[in-house]
Formats: structure tokens, C-alpha cells, sequence
């Protein structure tokens, strides 16, 4: 694996959606962006107006597609080139039009392809529109380099989220042979931009001699947690760094996860949220905590239980037509309670009722 | 506590005749006053519960709280802040709830109360007992329903004795 550490190293990054589309409805919903979850420094494309999209050389494809040929990257010492089919969509009766992605395909330096996936089309409607995109960022870590694939889905309508959904998958080199390291996993949140580089995402820390440890935001409900994942070089596998799941009839208490700094909390005036000492009710009376519109706040640590499933590594289903059926993921546990350290102007405690998230100005989803 | 009431024909906390066969009571909740309405049996030559109030539940009537008047003495809290969980409605499964806090410059208007109340005979004494007990306040400018000991001190109703 420490071929890897001195892998030559170049890389792509690719976006091609629906842009026009995309450009004009952003506006309707400023401060809730369902924009795909690279970080803010990701090299991607600004939105466009149809007319004015992407350059990609055509190919045989039908008139109404085209490919978009990336630039190459490297792994290991060999090459590897990420190609695009996408589609225009047709305007629906609102006048709405873009790309789309129709297929993605990792390709050698001989020209074969290594994997590929597919992503359904569907034609604009008079209330309905989606689109697909595919971004990629070289995944560097200490024990090993690979692709970080992420693919995005853009609809409308869609209620305003505070994190959108995304599927994010590795790829590497084991044994010689290019593969993805398991299937795709669904996240409702993505990258964090602290580890991303220009088209490089870094990973955070080693786990042992042929493991590094990835980490993404997932959305919470109210603030967004960082979950590591671990990355086998070695095995070509993705597992939880912080094992911390819940299984049915074996509830857990959780486990604390750091926590995303906000920007905003939407308190006016004068409020105030109760803080325990602990994460646990029983553990006494909580204390009374006023806060002011300028009071000084930081989110510290969530404790939760979470869940990761694994996906379908044999890939989508034959008949797959909408959403990527074959994708696992992680997040928040279903009926669990989120418990927030915070401090507030100086003082630290744990809070986790919807009462207090509001009373604190969290935010959360419309 | 809930209840903490009585009426006694002799020692004048019946407050008021409303109508000819209605009398409303003044009574003690453990923090304030609320009047109660009382319905004068002739016929049996008794007192009859003046009021309730029921609401359908899942196909079967459930007792809810009835509104009443109320009458307070605000002892104002020495702190500086007092803390509020003030309900759009009178019921914590109902709604949201959101934190007022009480500052020595805040006005606090006390708007009704609602209780569930029963009546208990003891001999020649008939005693209301309250069962979840609600405010109806505004505090500066946020309005709702609170309930509890915490939070009845914090608008300045401390649990005790009635004043004499």
C-alpha cells in the first residue's frame, strides 16, 4: 500500500448538471441551497444558462447527448479518466432546461472501462424536473489514494433543506485491480471543506498500517455532526471509524461526535435554554441559561446514536429507474434523541429538546 | 399541590350570586385565586357542580379544563431573571412552547386560568380540588398558557397560603 503514498497524482474534477435550471431557482431559496455537497472550494462549475455549458468535446453520441471527457487522474502509477454521457432535458410547459447525467464511466489508459454507472433520465414535466451530477475529488490518506465519487440529484420542487442528500463513493486500486469500495453511500449532508484542497479531499488520520479515516458532515436535525469513516486500502473496504450504532432491541445512549460550527442562530431578543450537566436528565436539575441576540455560542459536541448500512456491493438493480437503489449510508438513528454540548457565553452544559434547539435559534428544516 | 380550597357559607369566600340558582367561588389554587361556578340544587336542597367541561378523545368524552377568572397577588421575584416555558396551548402535548424570561421590567398580565375541578363532601364541607392547573398570561409580548410550580413563581406566583 505504500505505493500509494507516491502515487503520481493528478486529478479531475467534474460537474455536469442541470445547470439552467439550477441558476434560475436558487434565488427562490437563498439561505437553504440544495446545491451538491462539495465544499465551497471544490472545483466546480458555476451555474449556467442553457447555451452556455460545459465544453466537452461531442462523440457519437445520439444529438440530444453528448460526453464530457475529463481529465485524467492517477493511482498507483496508472491512469484513469472519468467520462460523463449527459442529456438535455427537454423544457417543460415552465420553460425549465439542462443537462443531465445519463452515465458515468471510469475508464484505464487502454480505454477500458473499469466501472460504470447509470442514472436515470427523466423527461421535464409541467410540475416536476430532475437532474444528475457527478463530481470526483482524489482521496489522498496516509496508507493509501483513491476517488472520492459523489453524485447529486437536483428536483423541483423540493422542500428547502438545510443539507441536501448525496451518495458519495470510493474507488481504489487492491490487488492491481480498479475497484469501488463497496457500493455508494447515501448521506444527507457531504464534505467538509477544512479537508478539501482544490481536487484533492485529504483524509483526517491514519487507522492502523493500511486504513485512513475520511470525514463527512450528516446532518442532524439541528446542526451537523462530522462522522468518520474509515477507508481499507488494503481489503477495498468503507466501515465506521467510530463504531456507534443501534440495533434493534439494543438501544444506545449514543456517541459524541464533534459538531460543525454555525454561522447563524436565529434568536431575537431575550430567551433562555435549560443545560444539563450531562447528557442525561436524571442527571439533575437543569440550570437556566439566558441568551441574547448577541450572546456568544458554540456548538461543542453531539452525542447520538447513529447508523450505517451497508450497501448492495453487487450494484443497482437491473430494473433500477429512479434513485441509486443500491446505495448504503449513515446518519442519525431513527428514534433516537440528539443531546447538544454547547457554550454559551461562558458557560457549558447539555441541551436536547426541540424546546431548547428553537429557544436557542438552531437551525433547522422548513 | 392542586387544590387548597373550601367554601364555607359563613366565612365569606362565597363571592358572588350570578344568576338566581348559580354562585361562583372564589378558591384557592395553591399559587391564586380562581372562581368557581356552583349551581344551587333547590329542589335537592344542595350545591351542584357549575360547570364542566368534556372533550372527545379517541371516540370517548375526556375531562378537559374549564376556563375561570382568576385573582392573583404578583410578588414580583427578587432575581433578576425568572424563566417561563409558555404554551400556545394549555396542554404540553399540544403545540409548541417557548421561553419567556421575566425581567424586573417586564409586564406580566395574568388573562384567565383553566383546571380541571372536582368537588370533595367531607361532612358539612364541600372542597374543590384542581387538577392540572393552567395560566393564561402574557409576558411583554408573547402570550400563552404555563403551568407548574417554576413556573407559576417565575410570573411572580409562588406556591403557599392563601393571604388572609
Amino acid at each position: 500500500m505504500t505505493a500509494f503514498r507516491f502515487a503520481a497524482i493528478g486529478l479531475l474534477v467534474v460537474v455536469a448538471s442541470a445547470f439552467g435550471w439550477r441558476a434560475v431557482r436558487s434565488g427562490m431559496h437563498a439561505q437553504k441551497t440544495t446545491l451538491p455537497a462539495q465544499p465551497a472550494n471544490a472545483q466546480t462549475a458555476s451555474p449556467q444558462l442553457q447555451g452556455t455549458g460545459l465544453h466537452a468535446p461531442s462523440t457519437s453520441a445520439p444529438a440530444s447527448e453528448s460526453a464530457k471527457h475529463l481529465s485524467h487522474f492517477s493511482i498507483a502509477g496508472r491512469e484513469y479518466t472519468i467520462d460523463l454521457e449527459t442529456k438535455k432535458i427537454q423544457p417543460g410547459s415552465t420553460g425549465a432546461q439542462g443537462d443531465t447525467v445519463v452515465a458515468m464511466e471510469i475508464k484505464d489508459s487502454e480505454g477500458t472501462v473499469q466501472y460504470r454507472r447509470t442514472f436515470p433520465y427523466i423527461e421535464a414535466k409541467e410540475d416536476y424536473f430532475e437532474s444528475w451530477s457527478v463530481s470526483a475529488f482524489l482521496l489522498t490518506g496516509t496508507n493509501g489514494t483513491g476517488l472520492l465519487v459523489s453524485y447529486d440529484v437536483y428536483s423541483e420542487p423540493s422542500a428547502p433543506e438545510e443539507e441536501p442528500t448525496g451518495w458519495f463513493q470510493v474507488f481504489g486500486v487492491v490487488n492491481g485491480k480498479f475497484i469501488p469500495f463497496g457500493a455508494p453511500l447515501e448521506v444527507r449532508g457531504g464534505l467538509l471543506d477544512e479537508y478539501a484542497e482544490g481536487h484533492t479531499y485529504k483524509a483526517t488520520r491514519a487507522l492502523g498500517a493500511q486504513a485512513d479515516a475520511i470525514e463527512f458532515k450528516t446532518w442532524t436535525g439541528h446542526c451537523r455532526l462530522i462522522y468518520p469513516v474509515g477507508v481499507d486500502w488494503a481489503q477495498g473496504k468503507l466501515s465506521p471509524a467510530q463504531e456507534c450504532t443501534k440495533s434493534a432491541g439494543a438501544l444506545t445512549t449514543g456517541c459524541e461526535y464533534r459538531v460543525v460550527s454555525e454561522d447563524k442562530f436565529y434568536t431575537e431578543g431575550i430567551t433562555f435554554v435549560r443545560l444539563w450537566a450531562r447528557p442525561d436528565e436524571q442527571s439533575g436539575q437543569p440550570v437556566n441559561i439566558v441568551v441574547k441576540k448577541d450572546s456568544k455560542v458554540a456548538l461543542l459536541t453531539a452525542r447520538v446514536a447513529t447508523r450505517w448500512v451497508e450497501g448492495n456491493a453487487a450494484g443497482p438493480s437491473a430494473n433500477s429507474k429512479g434513485l441509486i437503489d443500491d446505495a448504503g449510508g449513515f446518519g442519525v438513528a431513527a428514534d433516537t434523541e440528539l443531546w447538544l454540548k454547547v457554550r454559551i457565553d461562558g458557560k457549558e452544559g447539555w441541551m436536547h429538546s426541540e424546546e431548547d434547539f428553537r429557544a436557542l435559534g438552531l437551525p433547522e428544516d422548513q | 399541590m392542586p387544590f387548597m380550597g373550601m367554601m364555607r357559607a359563613a366565612n365569606g369566600t362565597v363571592s358572588a350570586i350570578s344568576q338566581p340558582d348559580a354562585i361562583e367561588v372564589r378558591a384557592w389554587t395553591g399559587n391564586f385565586y380562581v372562581f368557581v361556578p356552583l349551581r344551587v340544587d333547590w329542589s335537592h336542597g344542595g350545591l351542584a357542580q357549575g360547570q364542566r367541561c368534556v372533550e372527545m378523545f379517541g371516540g370517548r368524552l375526556k375531562d378537559v379544563g374549564c376556563d375561570m377568572r382568576v385573582e392573583t397577588v404578583r410578588k414580583p421575584p427578587a432575581d433578576q431573571f425568572t424563566f417561563a416555558r409558555v404554551f400556545v396551548e394549555a396542554n404540553e402535548n399540544l403545540g409548541s412552547v417557548e421561553h419567556a424570561v421575566v425581567q424586573k421590567d417586564s409586564k406580566v398580565e395574568i388573562l384567565g386560568a383553566r383546571a380541571i375541578t372536582t368537588w370533595n363532601e367531607n361532612a358539612e364541607l364541600i372542597q374543590p380540588v384542581f387538577v392540572d392547573v393552567w395560566l393564561h398570561v402574557r409576558i411583554d409580548d408573547r402570550t400563552g398558557w404555563i403551568h407548574g410550580e417554576e413556573n407559576f413563581a417565575a410570573v411572580g406566583l409562588p406556591g403557599g397560603s392563601p393571604a388572609p
